[in-house]
């Protein structure tokens, strides 16, 4: 009798392990050691999701902020310094809000650096199935930039979520969350996570008209993907060396 | 309202609420900048040099102060629902929208409506048909095609406003492609485009509206059907009151000095402006806006050998003037208002 009671104990945190999703939100609003400007609407925006992903409920959520929010975080565990695998690519949807700009994402400490680059993610070899840096120009399509971001990150990721344009400081997370998640009858989300980014009742809410987003794929199917708990998604696809990208103005 | 309550609602709003001072350490500023969020960019260690291959805009000797009218959200909400044709019991959110949809047992297609109920600023679609996953292109109208589709939604739903233009010269195209793209190369395979947004800007007084809430876009998709529709264009009008210009060289010195906000490439040395148009900003939708300011919206691109990127950034436009409690209200222009 011990023996199945423990049995099934055992059983039902392995399926809450296994069904939990996970979510990495990182931001940096303080930006004073650089010459680049502080973000508050990072703050805000990254406190927004985070609610946003907890109301949600099923999602199993870690942060980091300013100091705390690492490259390393983001860097491939391959490469020196990286610890994606205990990260970025230990959750199936990461976040990061602070700034960038054509090819990288600037960070605070050296931690092992302070600038990330497209040469240094690979994504979805662990867990990872959405990736979004909410930063200036880090997707910007110059042809080899997206070609870069592309043969580096995509290892079964799904959607490499950006900007080819320089996003305003707003609640560009906030209104993204707030459309990829469906209360029912309380929201008006349950998007999919490319409408949830290029809609102007979403990611482009508070930006100005014309600035551009842009989204990498490994195969047209991973743009109709819905967050988990919100629907279904195209599965894992291994890397077949042609992708896609799906350029919109806001 | 009665006057004096909005005269104090004026003054208030100006210096407590929608304004923002750029203050640099031991300087005290003399301008004052619309409530404009930085850019997420990185910033070069050194701010570029700034070179003109455009003419100037010509300003006047004052630039009035518009005061934005509040939405009556429930004559609009109503208003819409007939309008749309969507009819379901409205569902206020906690994040401050109220959203419509229709009944999905009478009609095929769902359509649903995200109000903001901060400006009344909307975004309307028929789910699952804006930008849709394709594999073939889709059957889109040409330019004048969409423009006609689009004026002619705009006019028979009554969603056109005065201070909305309508000229086909005037109006933007915009289309959001899909693209399939060899990763050793990045050379383009094949691309679609998945919509066409026709996309009509807004004035006041004469000049352009700028900012997430200034938009009003009628977006087109496959068979020339409008998918979607983006309503964010507050009302307003001149205040009576106006604020000292800054002339288009001082605004661009000041950007130089670091006020306004600016975003350009690491390697951007000299800043090449083609476009500098005096605009008055439109907060995000989100936002409760009582006064809007005018700014210098700039853009163009970076002279360098090696990266030709665009650039684009806002400079200041009018100058920290005590205001005057006496001219808040008034319809005629001071005498200096003449340029």
């Amino acid at each position: 009798m011990f023996n199945k009671v423990a049995a099934l104990f055992m059983g039902l945190l392995i399926s809450n392990h296994i069904s939990a999703a996970e979510l990495l939100a990182e931001h940096i609003e303080d930006y004073s050691s650089s010459p680049s400007s502080n973000l508050p609407g990072c703050d805000n925006t990254t406190d927004r999701l985070w609610d946003e992903f907890g109301n949600a409920g099923g999602w199993d959520r870690k942060r980091w902020s300013d100091n705390n929010a690492w490259e390393g975080d983001w860097k491939s565990e391959h490469l020196a310094g990286g610890d994606d695998g205990d990260w970025s690519d230990d959750r199936d949807f990461s976040y990061f809000c602070g700034h960038g700009n054509v090819g990288l994402v600037e960070f605070t400490t050296s931690n092992p650096g302070t600038i990330f680059t497209s040469t240094e993610g690979r994504w979805g070899d662990e867990d990872a199935e959405w990736v979004t840096f909410d930063t200036s120009m880090t997707f910007r399509d110059t042809g080899s930039n997206v070609a870069t971001w592309y043969t580096n990150a995509f290892r079964e990721l799904h959607l490499l979520i950006g900007w080819h344009d320089s996003p305003l400081d707003g609640d560009t997370g906030g209104e993204f969350a707030d459309s990829l998640i469906d209360w029912g009858f309380f929201d008006g989300g349950g998007k999919t996570v490319k409408d949830a980014w290029f809609s102007n009742s979403g990611g482009c809410t508070d930006q100005n008209n014309g600035t551009t987003q842009l989204i990498i794929a490994e195969v047209q199917a991973h743009y109709n993907d819905r967050i988990h708990g919100e629907g279904s998604n195209a599965g894992d696809q291994p890397f077949n060396n042609t992708g896609w990208k799906w350029s919109h103005d806001c | 309202m009665t006057k004096p309550s909005l005269q104090c609602c004026v003054i208030f709003s100006l210096f407590f609420g929608s304004v923002v001072y750029a203050h640099h350490p031991g300087e005290q500023a003399d301008h004052l900048m619309p409530n404009i969020p930085a850019y997420r960019t990185s910033a070069p260690s050194e701010a570029p040099a700034i070179r003109f291959e455009v003419e100037l805009p010509k300003v006047s000797k004052r630039l009035p102060v518009m005061l934005v009218s509040a939405p009556d959200i429930g004559n609009q909400v109503e208003s819409l629902q007939k309008k749309l044709r969507l009819h379901n019991k409205p569902i206020e959110t906690r994040s401050g929208k109220i959203i419509l949809s229709n009944s999905r047992e009478n009609e095929v297609q769902q359509k649903s409506l995200i109000l903001y109920a901060a400006s009344g600023g909307f975004y309307f679609e028929h789910e699952g048909k804006v930008d849709p996953v394709t594999e073939k292109a889709l059957d889109l109208p040409d330019d004048k095609n969409a423009y006609e589709i689009a004026h002619d939604y705009l006019k028979r739903h009554e969603l056109l406003s005065d201070d909305i233009e309508t000229d086909i010269g005037q109006v933007q195209f915009s289309r959001a492609v899909l693209s399939e793209f060899d990763g050793r190369t990045g050379r383009t395979l094949r691309s679609f485009d998945t919509g066409i947004d026709v996309r009509f800007p807004q004035r006041w007084e004469g000049y352009r509206v700028t900012g997430p809430g200034s938009k009003l876009y009628v977006s087109i998709g496959d068979g020339g059907e409008v998918v979607a529709l983006t309503s964010m264009h507050r009302k307003a009008k001149a205040s009576g009151s106006s604020l000292p210009a800054i002339d288009p060289e001082s605004a661009v010195d000041l950007l130089k000095k670091g006020y306004g906000r600016m975003s350009v490439t690491p390697e951007c040395k000299t800043a090449v402006v083609t476009d500098m148009t005096l605009a008055y900003w439109s907060e995000s939708p989100k936002s409760e806006q009582r006064m809007a300011l005018p700014v210098y919206q700039i853009s163009g691109y970076c002279d360098n050998p090696e990266d030709l990127q665009s650039f684009e950034a806002f400079a200041p436009a009018v100058r920290n003037a005590a205001f005057d409690i006496r001219t808040v209200g008034e319809s005629k222009p001071r005498r200096d208002d003449e340029a």
